[in-house]
């Protein structure tokens, strides 16, 4: 009986050489998962940043005349504004350093708090710093409800 | 438990042994490979070269994947791989600081050889090639940093392709030849790009292989702490 057990160990070859052997393998084959996984998620294609799941829809009601809404969109901050022109869409990064503006309702502009930047309804420069016009988000309108494309 | 693993694998190093030799090479050149008593870990910096410039060749090859060498993209091609594709930041910025660490480590490895007499008689050529290769590293880091077409890299350009103009008359005509005119142009981006991943990259791999097959046939040179009689 002790005799076969010791063949059996011999033959399996359950020794140090051979676990230090395994767990090398396994350490450098571990290793080569994490390295492959990096450069297979960096070959794959990205996918569009918009799914259909993300598609954001909220009732015109939500947004009564003269107030705004802060949302986000494609994971970027969208501000909607209702005015005597209709409902507005911009993005809600000022142009300048790319602080969040607000609409200032008495006024009727959107204001950056970071450089005093205004801008008027249409998302053009009023006054401050900003360089360009607030970028302008595409919506339609179906059914009473406002969907941003 | 993985036995049939290995003996799956044993068959085919059998397979390709009975075809190549490999057996015999890789006991020769790896396993019973002889080497000088008494190494120091400055002996690993050559080898060290040669894992970060095999480093640099992978993570360029995946640059090129999403790098476009215009002057209108390359700009915002390097930031679509910082910003948007997952790990271009790892592998954009692993290529950058290799770049450093080849540096750092070859010039360890040239000061190792100095400091050990490693360069005499009859290694040479070993040196020279070693030079040759240090060359190359600084070629292909200065071809390598104009790519972004950022305004660090076309003024750090434009001034150091500027350093050869004092040459008595050749001087403007060198110029002229590196940056392809006058001044730094969109055809100087592409003569940067070609000799950045084809052209230096080649000519280092040859000088690579000739080092290391020198390196090969006169053995390593032993420590100074080695006697003579070990030197043989």
């Amino acid at each position: 009986m002790s005799d076969d057990l010791k063949s059996e160990v011999v033959n399996t070859g359950t020794n140090r050489r051979r676990f230090l052997q395994w767990t090398l393998g396994g350490l450098l084959f571990g290793g080569f998962v994490v390295a492959a996984n990096v450069v297979l998620r960096y070959l794959m294609p990205t996918p569009p940043r918009l799914e259909k799941a993300d598609e954001v829809a909220i009732p015109v009601s939500q947004i009564p005349p003269g107030s705004s809404l802060m949302l986000k969109h494609q994971g970027s901050p969208v501000l909607a504004v209702h005015t005597d022109q209709g409902i507005s869409a911009f993005s809600a990064v000022c142009t300048h350093l790319g602080c969040l503006v607000k609409w200032m309702p008495g006024e009727k502009i959107f204001y950056c708090p970071c450089h005093a930047g205004k801008f008027d309804s249409t998302g053009q420069v009023v006054a401050g710093p900003p360089p360009e016009p607030l970028h302008p988000v595409k919506f339609e309108i179906v059914d009473d409800n406002i969907i941003f494309l | 438990m993985f036995s049939w693993l290995s003996d799956l694998i044993d068959r085919f190093i059998d397979w390709v042994h009975y075809r190549t030799g490999i057996k015999d090479i890789v006991k020769e050149q790896i396993t019973e490979y002889r080497v000088p008593p008494k190494l120091n870990k400055w002996y690993s910096l050559g080898g060290l070269s040669l894992f970060i410039f095999g480093l640099q060749l992978v993570t360029g090859v995946l640059l090129l994947a999403y790098y476009v060498p215009s002057t209108e993209s390359a700009f915002s091609s390097i930031q679509r791989i910082m910003l948007e594709i997952p790990y271009g930041w790892l592998v954009r910025l692993s290529h950058a600081a290799g770049s450093h660490m080849m540096i750092i480590i070859i010039l360890l490895h040239m000061v190792s050889v100095i400091f050990m007499g490693s360069y005499k008689k009859p290694r040479e050529m070993t040196w020279l090639s070693g030079c040759a290769l240090i060359l190359l590293t600084l070629a292909i880091c200065f071809t390598g940093y104009l790519l972004p077409w950022s305004q660090l890299s076309y003024w750090a350009t434009t001034v150091a392709t500027s350093i050869p103009e004092p040459i008595p008359v050749i001087g403007p005509f060198l110029v002229k030849l590196v940056r392809g005119g006058d001044h730094i142009n969109p055809d100087t981006l592409n003569r940067f790009f070609a000799l950045h991943v084809i052209v230096i990259p080649a000519v280092m791999l040859a000088l690579v292989g000739f080092h290391l097959f020198l390196v090969r046939v006169l053995g390593i040179s032993g420590s100074p702490d080695s006697k003579p009689e070990d030197q043989e």
